[in-house]
């Protein structure tokens, strides 16, 4: 090694020799095409000066790359590194690290300038920032070297100690992982706790999964994170509501986690965001948010948000949120809200909603009402109980229950980040995830549940769905609702949970049955009020135009033959509905018997289905009492049974 | 505040000719006893929009209306101050902030159709009690 290692001063004179070339080709490089400037420059700017190596080999160098056999080569003597600092510091550069390979150093830009007699500027790159967005970034750049970033001592009175000064380059955080990080506390993972502790996983053997149905989601907006994209989940473009921007940012992170709990218990909706926050998080012009997704037409409208209002009477601003929910229920969507976490929620206790509260599964499956949520009778609504139902939700202090994928950085990432479970989520403040839940969480599982029901059921009412939910709900009996209620949970429905944790497998048995005996109307539109179109505002006319020069006709082309109509065919005589046909009755199987002697076979046609069947067979038709009986045994059957 | 955009709540009367008070309570039920007609849903969003309002989809009772402050301050004739207690929009009349707008100051063919004109009230995320954001 020694033998073919260049002297420390030839090594020296070659570097020199290099960089000088290189700083000429740069000059020349530099008045041929000055470099795009950039941004303002930052008040303190970071580099790294490398002291002068034992190998006489600069870790600047072209070609260079330090692994750990050629390391020791970049190394630098102690007491040179010593003096390059001291050196650095008397200049008036802040030192703030120093080792055997490089002294880390900030100053301003003019103390670079001065004491490196060299010129830095700023370049706008393109570079893959946090969130997986792309965007230009700030580079910090010198007219000294081909380098990048790189500012050649080379005739100040630094060249004898250091090899070069690299500016420190942007970095940002790694895009977050699919995967939630470990965390040593009970907690519910999406998709998968969320999915089974709302029962839902049966439902998706089954086959429904939310497909076709579009719920929409007024919250802080939603931002792309690879839990959603490697699951393949739809989500269509951000909508703004009024007074809020940058659709594909949400700064808040909430609308991003709440967004995982619908597609937990729905893998297969097509999510539409209405975001309704500003970039502090803050929520403005809700109603006007809440209308905008109306005015997408979803079948489903999910609401983690609130108003706490204990009395009436109520605001202008509250009756025309009122009368937007009424509206909108009118018109067929299921509109669903947050109880509150401790809130006299509203629009949570408006009658047309769904309201939604919170139950805590344990690790072992019991479960108990949540102290974080919201329940009780409503002042302003007469005989109206909060919530209906239930979803998964955490306990106090903070309900860090659920951990759900958000924009790494964002509010939630941050504020939640760090200490010791329940005071913390125990995850970093940039890795994209964070615990925690509220009814704001078990509101979107509802409106997950309520889109397995309508793909079973298409034409159920909202009133109905909620129905369902709530004969199908898990009784809760234990435990009691936020403090600020203190409302126990008992046996049968209650202003601690409604009635109980929601059974999606069950929801959607009884909304299939309701299906079969639901004779099919056809479904009219209601259609309260069609959106109006935003009036474009009057345009004063524009100054007449003196006309175009009149072109001279194009020679004239002989037409096409004409082509005789292909014979008309008239259209197919409308055919009639063919009835639902329902499931096949159940029937115990009957024990083994031998075998009857084998009747001839009829000629191959279509089974007569129950409503098709001829008079006096067994197999006829469901009659109302029939589905009654089969609900009654879904809603009291368990699990055992494998219903 | 004057370069501000800033978004308020249009609220129609009742074709019924009933009135929307503090008491109304309005449901899925009674909707139609309270639902403005569309003509005067379409008369009011185009003198807002002629003024210089961008005007949202008309949902139950209201749509929204944004324009800047300066806009909204020379439409109703008033200043727009913000609320000390959450920092949301609010105007001053008879000495005390409110929400509501007046209308005092708008012909009558649309006073005739409003019931109220107001900024919208902050809503809570119902998750974030701890955060102290």
């Amino acid at each position: 090694m020694p033998a073919t290692k260049p002297t420390k001063k030839a090594s020296r004179r070659k570097a020199s020799a290099k960089k000088a070339a290189a700083k000429r080709s740069t000059k020349s490089r530099a008045a041929a095409a000055a470099p795009r400037r950039g941004s303002a420059f930052p008040d303190r700017i970071f580099a790294i000066a490398s002291p002068r190596s034992v190998g006489g080999v600069s870790m600047f160098e072209p070609g260079i790359a330090a692994d750990s056999t050629t390391v020791a080569n970049l190394f630098s003597p102690r007491d040179l590194v010593q003096r390059a600092a001291q050196m650095l510091a008397q200049a008036g550069f802040e030192v703030l690290q120093a080792n055997d390979l490089m002294i880390n150093i900030a100053g301003p830009r003019e103390l670079y300038e001065r004491a490196f007699g060299t010129t830095l500027v700023t370049e706008e790159r393109p570079t893959l920032k946090q969130r997986g967005i792309v965007e230009e970034a700030t580079f910090i750049d010198t007219t000294d070297t081909q380098i990048s970033g790189l500012i050649d001592t080379a005739g100040t009175p630094f060249n004898e100690v250091l090899e070069g000064v690299a500016i420190e380059e942007p970095v940002y955080l790694a895009t977050p992982t699919s995967f939630p990080p470990p965390v040593d506390y009970w907690h519910l993972d999406v998709p998968a706790d969320v999915s089974l502790g709302c029962n839902a996983d049966k439902a998706h053997r089954a086959g429904i999964t939310g497909r076709d149905i579009v719920v929409a989601m007024v919250d802080t907006g939603f931002q792309s994170h690879p839990w959603f994209t490697s699951r393949g989940y739809r989500v269509d473009p951000t909508v703004l509501g009024p007074g809020t921007a940058n659709p594909t940012v949400d700064e808040h992170g909430h609308g991003t986690g709440e967004a995982a709990n619908i597609f937990s218990t729905a893998p297969d909706v097509l999510l539409k965001p209405v975001k309704t926050a500003t970039a502090s998080g803050a929520l403005v012009n809700v109603t006007a948010a809440f209308n905008a997704a109306v005015a997408l037409s979803p079948h489903i409208i999910s609401n983690s948000w609130t108003s706490s209002i204990q009395f009436g009477p109520l605001s202008a601003a509250m009756q025309a949120r009122a009368a937007a929910i009424a509206a909108a229920v009118a018109s067929g969507i299921v509109v669903v809200f947050a109880a509150g976490n401790g809130h006299w929620g509203f629009p949570g206790q408006h009658p047309d909603v769904i309201s939604v509260g919170g139950v805590f599964m344990n690790r072992d499956g019991s479960m108990r009402a949540s102290d974080y949520s919201s329940g009780f009778m409503s002042n302003i609504y007469p005989g109206r109980r909060v919530p209906d139902v239930s979803g998964l939700v955490g306990m106090q202090p903070g309900a860090q229950y659920i951990m759900l994928p958000v924009p790494e950085g964002c509010i939630l990432d941050v504020s939640l980040s760090g200490g010791s479970h329940p005071n913390g989520d125990e995850t970093p403040g940039n890795d994209g995830w964070a615990a925690f839940s509220g009814t704001s969480a078990s509101c979107p599982q509802i409106a997950g549940v309520c889109a397995l029901i309508k793909q079973a059921c298409a034409h159920l009412t909202p009133t109905t769905i909620r129905e369902i939910l709530m004969i199908t709900a898990r009784d809760v009996t234990a435990g009691s609702n936020h403090p600020n209620f203190n409302n126990p949970a008992v046996v049968g429905p209650d202003t601690a949970t409604g009635n109980g944790l929601v059974d999606a497998h069950k929801a959607v048995l009884i909304a299939k049955l309701r299906c079969i005996s639901l004779p099919l109307q056809p479904l009219v539109p209601f259609r309260p009020f069609q959106p109006l179109v935003p009036l474009v505002p009057f345009q004063p006319l524009v100054p007449f135009q003196p006309l175009v020069p009149f072109q001279p006709l194009v020679p004239f082309q002989p037409l096409v033959p004409f082509q005789p109509l292909m014979p008309f065919q008239p259209l197919m005589p409308f055919q009639p509905l063919v009835p639902f046909q329902p499931l096949q009755p159940l029937f115990p199987l009957q024990p083994f018997a031998p075998q009857l002697p084998l009747l001839p076979l009829l000629p191959f046609g279509p089974e007569p289905g129950p409503f098709t069947g001829r008079a006096g067979e067994a197999r006829g038709s469901l009659t109302a009492e029939d589905v009654a009986a089969l609900e009654e045994m879904v809603i009291e059957s368990d699990d055992a049974f494998g219903i | 505040m004057s370069d501000e955009s800033l978004v308020v709540q249009v609220i129609l009367r009742p074709a019924s000719g009933r009135r929307i008070t503090g008491e109304t309570r309005i449901t899925a039920e009674n909707f139609g006893d309270y639902a403005p007609s569309r003509d005067d849903a379409a008369v009011v969003a185009r003198v807002l929009a002629d003024a210089g309002f961008d005007i949202g989809p008309f949902v139950g009772i209201s749509m929204s209306a944004t324009a800047l402050a300066q806009v909204i301050e020379s439409f109703f004739d008033t200043r727009v101050t913000t609320s000390p207690t959450d920092g949301s929009y609010a105007v001053w009349a008879n000495g005390e902030q409110r929400r509501e707008l007046p209308l005092h100051s708008l012909p009558r063919s649309l006073v005739d159709r409003l019931e109220a004109v107001t900024f919208e009230p902050p809503a809570e995320i119902v998750g974030e009690e701890e955060l102290g954001c």
